[in-house]
């Protein structure tokens, strides 16, 4: 059941290399937060209250609904225009993304061979890690550069299935409220960036160099 | 003790946010700055016991010999700044903004949480915070350089942090069944860990907080955020910042050794040291902006801490002092920038001329401060320095110990080259009153050059048992 969740994750990660629309990458992040969820409950061995009211809470509430909400809100707040402006044509993002999937899938492989981590989960992750860091030097707006930042969460939140039964709840819980936190105060400074430029490209923060 | 390291700086920011007396403020940061560095000290010399009394907290949180350096260091550079925030806070021709104390409490807390954090998620959880506290500190000025540097700031780190994550997860992986994240639990059964996975986390651990120490090639934020920070800031962040992420590295080293794989993270370590040197050294010559060229003597002083760590041994030993004796000198130069940008109103090395005709004592304290960071005898700083070479010598590194010393003389030509432009000439700008500021600008650096001289002619004994027990938890 898992592993089919997983391949859907893969195809919404392919379906953000050729989409052109900026509120579509909200739609899929919160897509991904509903996926996470439900692959976390099907892989929990024993799930008590309180482990299934944290996942619960970070994925349905936070990863699916709270941050696509305020990543919109940012959009619309800043007049943001609703195309991406990626650096090169979505075809070579295409293949690109398949390619970061395909060493995925070839991490997989090599982890097999090694106990500890369920092999699918933690070569999906490396490539949604990678396919995020992608996703940032690849586009020109600051929003998707947050965008991508939260993709490479969702990545290590899958690394984190696949290996830390045992994190404490109190680590979790400070892990989360610190990425919350850097999301809300990165779109406050998009905010602020949008009224001294003027701008949310890139392009207006590259006076600081030597 | 702990629980009033941890909770007084919460419940004071709580407060100060209903309160707008400037005066208040800068009381409350002051007296704080001062409490600290009693536990700082007296926990170091004076046996002081840090204990929490708080039984939940007790498994999180305590003071090991390695974190009680870094304590001592948070402390005396804290205090530092705080003594001279007094003047930079009341200097009318500022902007007051009163989020400045209350996240410079923020920001101590979160550094004070990481040191004492005995969980290596907890740790990830107070790092994470350094970054975010401190981020709306560098954007005190609200000026287009000081946002474009903060967002570069809280970007890069915080994906550099999400990868040192990932490393943290493959170090669970690693111990398998039943693994958690507490130091004792990992260095305790480090020997029956998963090699392959140990590596992988390590790598990436190193990456992730590297990138928070400042290390080449995972460094660009670094300038800009120095450079564009209020300079008591600035000094903070290299003083102390940049410290605790090496604390982190060396944390995570200290596993690796224990599984006997010590080799493998000297190797990064020495490749990474080395890399940051040479790319400090190079830009150094470069930039014609102080602010920046500090930074920059900030990249490489990381990596000569690093490669002590590489060398190992003495070096371990060398890397540690260097870590005092740089902070305080870097700590030291960057509030003395303050001087020189409040009364120049630039950053540009070029239009700063004169500054001994300006400005006496800051002029002297500029020059001192360079005799310092360029590791002139007596300073603290040479005899780490000396220490690193002679344990590259020992250990038969003769070619790489040659390539240190031709960069090491590079940064003194660099920076001596760009410090005396600004120092000696023909001030520009006769007609502008004469700058005066109160003795808060100057007492601070002072005191730390004058501790980085004491470090390097007579190393107290008291002070030598404390490295020596941070090499040995090490070890």
């Amino acid at each position: 059941m898992s592993d089919f969740l997983i391949i859907i994750f893969v195809l919404t990660m392919l379906y953000l290399a050729v989409t052109g629309m900026l509120s579509t990458y909200v739609k899929i992040l919160a897509t991904q937060g509903v996926l996470l969820f439900l692959i976390s409950i099907s892989e929990a061995e024993k799930i008590n209250a309180g482990i299934f009211l944290f996942i619960a809470l970070e994925t349905l509430f936070l990863k699916a609904m709270i941050i696509p909400w305020f990543l919109s809100k940012t959009i619309k707040k800043n007049e943001i225009a609703r195309e991406i402006e990626p650096y090169i044509p979505h075809f070579y993002s295409l293949i690109i993304m398949s390619v970061i999937y395909s060493f995925g899938f070839f991490l997989t492989i090599i982890a097999i061979s090694y106990k500890n981590v369920s092999p699918l989960f933690f070569g999906i992750s490396m490539a949604t890690i990678l396919a995020g860091l992608f996703i940032i030097i690849s586009r020109k707006k600051l929003i998707t550069h947050l965008m991508g930042y939260m993709i490479i969460e969702n990545g290590t939140f899958l690394l984190s299935l696949a290996v830390a039964k045992e994190m404490p709840l109190i680590v979790s819980l400070g892990v989360s409220l610190d990425i919350f936190i850097g999301l809300l105060l990165g779109g406050i400074f998009i905010n602020r960036i949008r009224s001294t430029f003027d701008e949310h490209n890139i392009d207006a923060l590259s006076n600081l160099k030597d | 003790m702990i629980d009033l390291l941890l909770f007084v700086p919460i419940i004071l920011s709580i407060l100060l946010v209903f309160i707008s007396n400037k005066n208040v403020h800068i009381a409350c940061l002051v007296l704080y700055a001062a409490f600290h560095l009693i536990v700082g000290v007296g926990s170091c010399f004076f046996n002081l016991k840090i204990a929490t009394y708080l039984p939940f907290l007790a498994p999180y949180f305590k003071l090991d010999s390695l974190g009680s350096l870094f304590l001592l260091n948070i402390s005396v550079i804290f205090a530092g700044v705080a003594f001279y925030n007094i003047g930079f806070l009341k200097d009318p021709t500022r902007e007051w903004r009163k989020l400045y104390p209350i996240f410079l409490l923020m920001f101590v807390f979160s550094i004070d949480g990481l040191i004492l954090s005995q969980n290596l998620g907890l740790f990830w959880v107070f790092i994470e915070a350094t970054t975010l506290s401190s981020a709306v500190l560098i954007c005190h000025d609200r000026s287009k350089a000081a946002l474009e540097a903060t967002w570069k700031y809280i970007f890069i780190c915080s994906i550099g942090i999400a990868l040192a994550f990932v490393g943290i997860l493959l170090l669970l992986a690693a111990y398998g069944e039943g693994g958690n994240l507490f130091f004792s639990y990992l260095y305790g059964n480090a020997k029956g860990a998963s090699v392959f996975w140990l590596k992988l986390s390590f790598i990436f651990m190193l990456i992730g907080f590297g990138t928070k120490m400042g290390l080449v090639p995972v460094h660009s934020w670094l300038p800009d955020a120095h450079a564009e920070a209020p300079s008591p800031i600035s000094a903070m962040l290299s003083g102390a910042l940049l410290n605790t992420a090496f604390l982190g590295i060396l944390r995570a080293y200290k596993v690796l050794e224990i599984a006997g794989k010590g080799d493998f993270a000297r190797g990064l370590f020495i490749l990474m040291g080395i890399m940051s040197i040479c790319i400090g050294a190079v830009y150094i010559i470069k930039v014609r902006n102080f602010k920046r060229l500090l930074a920059y003597s900030s990249i490489e002083h990381m990596g000569i801490m690093v490669l002590g760590v590489g060398i190992g041994g003495l070096g371990l030993f060398a890397s540690l002092l260097h870590m005092m004796a740089h902070s305080f000198s870097k700590a030291s130069l960057f509030l003395t920038s303050g001087n020189i940008l409040h009364s120049y109103k630039t950053k540009s090395i070029d239009q700063v001329k004169g500054l001994f005709k300006r400005d006496y004592y800051t002029g002297w304290l500029w020059m001192i401060g360079l005799l310092a960071i360029t590791a002139f005898p007596p300073f603290g700083t040479f005899i780490s320095e000396f220490y690193l070479i002679k344990a590259m010598f020992k250990d038969g590194h003769f070619f790489l110990a040659a390539f240190v010393l031709f960069f090491l003389t590079v940064v003194l030509y660099g920076m001596a080259h760009a410090f005396f432009v600004m120092l000696f000439g023909e001030d520009v700008k006769d007609n502008l009153e004469h700058h005066k500021a109160s003795f808060t600008a100057y007492l601070p650096q002072t005191v730390f050059l004058l501790a980085v001289l004491f470090l390097g002619v007579f190393i107290p004994k008291p002070f030598w048992d404390i490295i020596q027990n941070a090499c040995a938890y090490i070890k």
